[in-house]
């Protein structure tokens, strides 16, 4: 309740989730509105948008209808974003929580593994990897994971070194409890609030990677993505500009709702601790 | 026979680059069903010992001998298993849980561990236990944030009895609560141990509490011990320099009740 | 014996998790000039709220009813408003004792009572508040503008429970007392900080010259303490308010703590206002002992009345449950029983 009222206290908080709504919503409805392949010959090449009713913001270069590929490709972003998230995330939290809680040796290891992959350039390891692998969905999102799990490593080791002092801590090895159950059950859930401000930004890199491989061709042949909209619409960018600017708005929008939203969770969330 | 027997226990610690013994040859024996009480300063090294004798830290020299085993010897899961006999009570009761936790959650996890309880017996142990440091059954359903701190000090006294523990380190388990809460806690832990024949290490900076539960004292002074022996004895007649410091510097309550 | 102030019908409610608990409930008492007056009760008996309303440093959020009315002669010092940055909690803006009447900014800290030497101190509050950007709204409605409104770190010394966190960490601690010295007496660096260096001798603080230059962090417990007190004391302030401040100290730091401060208000003639847990402690110290209870005023008395006569059965409870050198062990009680 408190929450909720703390979490739609900002103006750009509602505005990022009401965005974030509306892509859900396309996302969830593009089977319903365009049954069928998107990528199936809807009509005439290149026709301009407002001209046919049927396909209101005209079609590409082999005539698949712009709109409907805009739905099908919200679908691929946003799943893409958030499994490549979700996946960073999780493997964050997990190396981040062994290496603070066991310190010596594992955490020493464990940190130069993490230092080698932010050493990288996240993109080019994503690039490297699905031409390595070939595109595929699960693939493409490995490759982003792989390259954005650092960050929220760091910030739940640095949280887990803390959390690692406290008393109750040292009440759970008393009563006798095996220090992976201490890790995983009693230190990692207290560390994760500062991991998870984290994911609106880890988020938005996963779906801006995700278009930019894309974009380079690199993404799943068999699904519409808006990076590879914006990649087939360059061709014609003087006589159909549309084509890319149309998917290209898309994306930042986005973006754009996945920081604020994300900025209004950990508002709410700073907000909350401030009063514990 | 003695159930704890500490001796030449040393702890060094390094405060910039200069070593500093935070514990320097220290010996001591508890016997069941005894209390014996650690007084000193701050910085005396009375909650280092604690922490050595439960094995949170490991000592740079010395041997800990409990229940006639080499504690120091133990590691892994022998040691996980001998700590059902060793438990410890926190000085912040709140800080001493998970702040998920509830009550339930907090004494399940000792009966789950050691494998004491069914799953299925489990509840009905824990609400044993609930009754057993007097308090309401019904409680084991609350967050441990949401009780009071008193009742978080009998919880934290049910999961360390919740094994069938004979040795309770309690490190100044009774320093933060209010006078009145205090001494129902007091009053609960020597039953407990008339019961239950437990033995207390009890460390505490507050000597008109230790006169009233413990039977030995130990006096420490910059990690060693500056003087030993039976608590009333020595509080009324300390010989060592940070004992009668400590003894003036309590403060007395002279009633003249009219 | 004049009266320095007189709170009357006190009352005090915060709003915490959107429930309104009443801290004080029409509280009223008189401090007098010059004396030494203990505030005992345990948590939750709303002992720190009074001190903070006393010094008018109560958060935004609490709703107040009654008059804390100051009885002070017209100061002498000059009105400085510069506002000093030494310790959060003395500002001239923030310093007025006024009829409060309820004004409701956001809720951004929480005060908790500190009874229990654990629970979240006023100063954290404190700090959280000016960590969000410098001046937190706090009351400053004032009645009688006729009448002189004493100011926090002149006219009132406040010394907290945790004197780690009212120090500044990064800065040396002869600055933290000089600021307040310019701050309030309008003395120059050079005179500020001779001042400082006798402040922090009259402490007793070791080498005070070289203590001038030092943090915080190389300080122990004890010595932060005496240093928030040189602060506290630094303008001459009339009334010198210590909340708890020997609870997080170990005995003997906390006896010394004591005889301190019973002889610099006796050096001073400054009027203590001594806010404890610890009932034979504050008997040690004060002339006058009020004991409160959730929020209300039990009973107040001389020291010797208290202890020997206590005419509420629950001061008489408290005087029972104080384990001093001379009780009867529970043990003993317990053997016979058994």
């Amino acid at each position: 309740m408190n929450r909720l009222r703390g979490f739609f206290h900002t103006s750009e908080a509602i505005a990022g989730v009401l965005i974030l709504a509306l892509l859900v919503a396309m996302a969830l409805a593009a089977p319903l509105l365009f049954p069928g392949d998107p990528q199936a010959i809807a009509g005439p090449a290149l026709l301009p948008p407002f001209q046919d009713w049927s396909l209101p913001i005209g079609t590409d270069r082999l005539g698949r209808g712009v709109l409907a590929e805009l739905f099908h490709g919200a679908r691929t972003s946003l799943a893409v974003g958030l499994a490549a998230a979700g996946a960073a995330l999780v493997i964050g939290a997990v190396v981040g929580t062994l290496a603070g809680f066991a310190g010596g040796l594992i955490d020493e290891v464990l940190m130069r593994v993490t230092d080698a992959f932010q050493t990288v350039p996240s993109f080019l390891l994503a690039l490297a990897f699905v031409s390595i692998v070939g595109p595929s969905l699960g693939v493409v999102v490995a490759a982003i994971a792989l390259g954005t799990w650092t960050g929220p490593a760091r910030v739940a080791r640095a949280e887990v070194l803390s959390i690692r002092e406290r008393d109750y801590v040292a009440g759970a090895l008393v009563i006798g409890m095996h220090p992976l159950e201490i890790a995983f059950r009693e230190v990692l859930p207290n560390a994760l609030p500062p991991v998870l401000a984290l994911s609106s930004v880890v988020v938005a890199a996963a779906i801006l990677t995700e278009a930019a491989l894309s974009f380079l061709g690199l993404g799943d042949p068999n699904r519409v993505t808006w990076g590879g909209m914006i990649a087939e619409g360059r061709a014609v960018l003087r006589t159909a500009p549309y084509l890319s600017i149309v998917p290209g708005i898309a994306l930042v929008l986005t973006v754009l709702g996945v920081y604020l939203a994300g900025e209004g969770v950990v508002e709410s969330t700073a907000v909350r601790r401030s009063l514990s | 026979m003695s159930l704890l027997a500490v001796s030449n226990l040393a702890k060094r610690y390094h405060r910039g680059s200069k070593p500093f013994p935070a514990v320097d040859d220290v010996s001591f024996e508890i016997g069941p069903a005894e209390t014996l009480a650690l007084a000193g300063p701050s910085g005396s090294g009375k909650s280092t010992i604690a922490r050595l004798v439960l094995r949170l830290i490991e000592p740079d020299a010395g041997r800990i001998e409990f229940e006639g085993a080499d504690l120091l010897a133990l590691s892994g899961a022998a040691l996980r298993a001998r700590r059902a006999r060793l438990q410890m009570v926190f000085q912040d009761p709140l800080a001493a849980f998970n702040p998920r936790a509830t009550v339930a959650r907090v004494l399940d996890d000792p009966l789950r561990i050691h494998g004491i309880a069914s799953r299925a017996e489990r509840p009905r142990r824990i609400a044993a236990l609930l009754e057993r440091v007097g308090l309401d059954t019904g409680l084991a359903g609350r967050a441990i944030h949401e009780i009071s701190g008193g009742q978080r000090q009998r919880v934290a006294i049910a999961r360390a009895i919740a094994t069938r523990s004979s040795l309770i380190v309690l490190d100044e388990a009774v320093s933060a609560l209010d006078v009145s809460v205090r001494g129902q806690i007091l009053e609960l832990l020597l039953d407990l141990q008339r019961q239950e024949r437990i033995a207390y290490l009890f460390i505490s900076h507050d000597l008109g509490v230790i006169r009233a539960v413990a039977h030995r004292v130990v006096i420490l002074d910059a990690g060693r011990i500056a003087e030993s022996g039976d608590a009333r004895a020595v509080i009324a007649n300390p010989q060592s320099a940070i004992g009668k410091a400590l003894v003036a510097a309590t403060p007395k309550l002279s009633r003249n009740r009219p | 014996m004049t009266a320095l102030l007189s709170i009357r019908d006190l009352s005090v409610r915060y709003r915490r998790d959107g429930v309104e608990v009443a801290a004080l409930k029409g509280v009223s008492l008189e401090i007098t000039a010059g004396e030494r007056l203990a505030i005992i009760g345990e948590s939750g008996s709303g002992k720190s709220t009074l001190a903070l309303a006393v010094a008018g440093l109560l958060v935004g959020s609490a709703k107040i009813d009654g008059t804390v009315e100051w009885k002070i002669p017209k100061s002498q010092t000059p009105h400085s408003f510069a506002p000093p940055s030494v310790l959060p909690d003395i500002s001239p803006t923030r310093g007025e004792i006024s009829s409060l009447a309820a004004g409701s900014p956001p809720a951004t800290l929480e005060v908790a009572e500190s009874g229990d030497g654990r629970a979240i101190s006023p100063l954290e509050g404190e700090m959280s508040g000016r960590t969000e950007g410098g001046a937190t709204e706090r009351r400053s409605s004032a009645i009688g503008k006729t009448q002189q409104q004493p100011l926090l770190g002149r006219d009132i010394g406040f010394v907290f429970q945790d004197p780690s966190s009212s120090l500044d960490p990064v800065m040396p601690i002869g600055k933290q007392i000089a600021e307040v010295t310019r701050t309030h007496l309008g003395l120059t660096w050079r005179e500020a900080y001779a001042k400082a260096q006798t402040l922090l001798d009259r402490v007793r603080l070791p080498n005070p010259e070289a203590a001038l230059h030092a943090y915080p962090h190389q300080l122990s417990g004890g010595q932060k303490q005496r240093v928030a007190i040189a602060a506290a004391i630094a303008a001459a302030p009339r009334l010198l308010i210590a909340d708890e401040a020997t609870s997080a100290l170990d005995t003997i730091v906390q006896a010394e703590i004591v005889a301190l401060i019973r002889r610099l208000v006796a050096e001073d003639g400054m009027t203590l206002l001594f806010i404890s847990h610890d009932i034979a402690l504050a008997a040690t110290l004060a002339e006058r002992i009020a004991v409160l209870r959730r929020g209300e005023l039990v009973e107040i008395g001389e020291t010797r009345q208290i202890i020997d006569a206590p005419r509420h059965a629950y001061t008489r409870a408290l005087l029972d449950a104080h384990l001093g050198l001379d009780a009867a062990p529970l043990l003993a009680r317990q053997g016979a029983s058994a």
